[in-house]
């Protein structure tokens, strides 16, 4: 689902971020990304959605080439994943109902499939009673939890999250990784980057460590 | 839900998070879009009043005094024969002494009385051309009937208020250029302020453009909802532009029409016709739509979250 293959990303100074990366993600795996501060976790995202290039190497997910991508593609290629962040991204000043929805709006579709199928989620995340509610108004875990409602609405094979428990308590954070483990049991490969090294021991999953830009 | 409801829906988030920024920009558009309303109907009315001047230019080919009388209506015939002449009409030396006095009475009234007032007119014709004289084009023209008429036997002298004539076309064509220059001028300070407005609704939505962009909207969809405010902006300066010029002309000509030498004037101003104004008002609407389409454009590349999001 996930491949990279031999991927370096220098940045200008130059920053060597990534050293000749390759990793293998099967489809319908949990993988936890683990790294200190500054170690490339973020970088590593940012070629899986597309955000930037790699400087060498291939890099291939839900059968695009990432490397050779085309601006006017990527929008499309975004619409086949799922993308978490640590401070949430959500558009403020609306309700987590429209949140939710906006994926499904872009891509066009009809308004009433599109109401049950936000409920649903809602549903699933646990956040139906507070379906009206203004982001604001929602704690730091209710905010991640509609973070990965949005960032599944839409049914994505792959989800990635970038240290999406780095701003909650551990009760949260575990929460938040049950309802993760859940998504991953229902078929869709999802990718963890954290630091939270107890967090990753108790799940006993697949880890690999990057450090200073090299996989081991 | 359709994208184009969301639009309308973000324009009015856009309203309401800096209405004064808006109103701002509302106002000096329709301000601006006031004085091209203004201009162009000055200049329209300018235009055709300059017009029916030019329509009523005469030329005046003075008779021989030694041409006996008999010949007078042959020569007639001939200049009526020449190409672009429309009428011409004899005008007997009495008839333009007449003429004169009359129009001298009230400056000097003495003059009617004068037994020694000498009559110093020549007989003429009066000489009408087809169409009129507007442009230089039309000068030249005029300049070659007024040599064929002069060629005429028993036509001692022609004049057609030669210099006059000549600085009235390219008076018209000045009018019509620095009204042209204004409105360009105008125009470009328009756009100036609607791309500013949206730069600024783009800056205070930053972080939407780079969520939107997160989960797949494509750059058209984002840059959709900004080209909508600002042509919704175009069009709504362009509307109370228009019944603010609609108001001040109706003001003016009420002014104007209570000064009983100028009523005659008021009646041949006109306001902007129905085709003009709703041409103003799509030209608002586009203005309004480009200056956001060129600040969108350049700024949101369908990247802009690579930009900050490192960390
Ligand atoms: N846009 C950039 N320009 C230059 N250097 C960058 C850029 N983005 C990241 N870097 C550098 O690349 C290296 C890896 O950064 P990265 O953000 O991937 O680390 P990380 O593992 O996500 O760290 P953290 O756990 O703190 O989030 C760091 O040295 C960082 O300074
Ligand atoms: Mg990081």
């Amino acid at each position: 689902m996930i491949s990279f293959s031999h991927v370096y990303k220098t940045y200008p100074g130059p920053v060597h971020a990534l050293r000749d990366i390759t990793v293998e993600i099967q489809k319908g795996e949990f993988l936890f990304l683990t790294g200190k501060s500054g170690a490339g976790k973020t970088t590593l995202f940012r070629m899986i959605s597309a955000f930037d290039k790699p400087s060498s190497g291939q890099v291939q997910v839900a059968g695009y080439d990432l490397a050779a991508i085309r601006a006017n593609e990527v929008p499309f290629y975004r619409r086949k994943i799922g993308v978490v962040f640590q401070d949430f991204r959500l558009l403020r000043g609306r309700s987590v109902f429209e949140n939710v929805a906006l994926p499904l709006e872009i891509r066009g579709d009809r308004v009433q499939g599109l109401n049950r199928r936000v409920d649903d989620m809602l549903d699933h995340v646990g956040l139906i009673l507070k379906k009206n509610a203004p982001i604001e108004q929602l704690s730091g875990g209710e905010q991640q939890r509609v973070a990965i409602a949005r960032a599944l609405i839409h049914q994505p094979g792959v989800l990635i999250a970038d240290e999406p428990t780095g701003n909650l308590d551990p009760q949260m954070s575990e929460e938040i990784m049950d309802l993760l483990d859940r998504v991953n049991a229902q078929g869709t490969t999802v990718f963890v980057a954290t630091h939270d090294h107890e967090l990753v021991r108790r799940r006993a999953k697949r880890v690999v460590n990057i450090d200073a830009g090299h996989l081991r | 839900m359709s994208w184009l409801s969301n639009d309308l829906k973000s324009f009015k988030r856009s309203w309401l998070h800096h209405t004064g920024m808006q109103l701002a920009t509302l106002s000096v558009l329709t301000a601006t879009f006031a004085v091209v309303a203004l201009v162009l109907s000055l200049g329209l009315n300018v235009n055709r009043i300059l017009a029916s001047w030019g329509e009523t230019v005469q030329i005046t080919a003075y008779l021989d005094e030694n041409v006996a009388a008999d010949k007078v209506s042959g020569i007639q015939s001939q200049l009526e024969k020449l190409p672009s002449v429309e009428t011409v009409v004899h005008i007997p030396r009495e008839v333009a002494t007449q003429n004169f006095k009359s129009q001298m009475a009230s400056y000097a009234p003495d003059l009617l009385t004068d037994s020694d007032f000498e009559n110093p007119f020549p007989a003429s014709f009066r000489i009408n051309l087809k169409g009129g004289v507007h442009t230089e084009q039309d000068f030249a023209a005029l300049e070659k009937i007024a040599a064929a008429v002069g060629k005429v036997e028993g036509i001692e002298d022609v004049s057609y208020g030669q210099t006059w004539v000549k600085s009235y076309a390219s008076f018209v064509n000045a009018i019509a250029a620095s009204g042209g220059v204004m409105v360009l001028i105008l125009l470009a300070g328009g756009l100036f302020v609607v791309s500013n407005s949206i730069r600024a609704s783009i800056t205070a939505r930053r972080e939407e453009i780079e969520i939107l962009e997160l989960i797949g909207a494509t750059s058209s969809m984002i840059r959709r909802p900004y080209i909508v405010e600002g042509a919704a902006m175009g069009f709504v300066a362009a509307l109370i532009a228009l019944g603010l010029c609609f108001g001040i002309q109706a003001w003016q000509l009420s002014l104007v029409s209570k000064n009983l030498e100028l009523a005659r004037l008021a009646h041949q101003v006109t306001y902007l016709g129905p085709a003009l104004t709703l041409a103003f008002v799509a030209c608002g609407t586009f203005l309004g739509a480009f200056g956001a389409w060129a600040t969108v454009r350049r700024i949101n590349d369908g990247w802009s979250a690579l930009q900050r999001q490192s960390t």
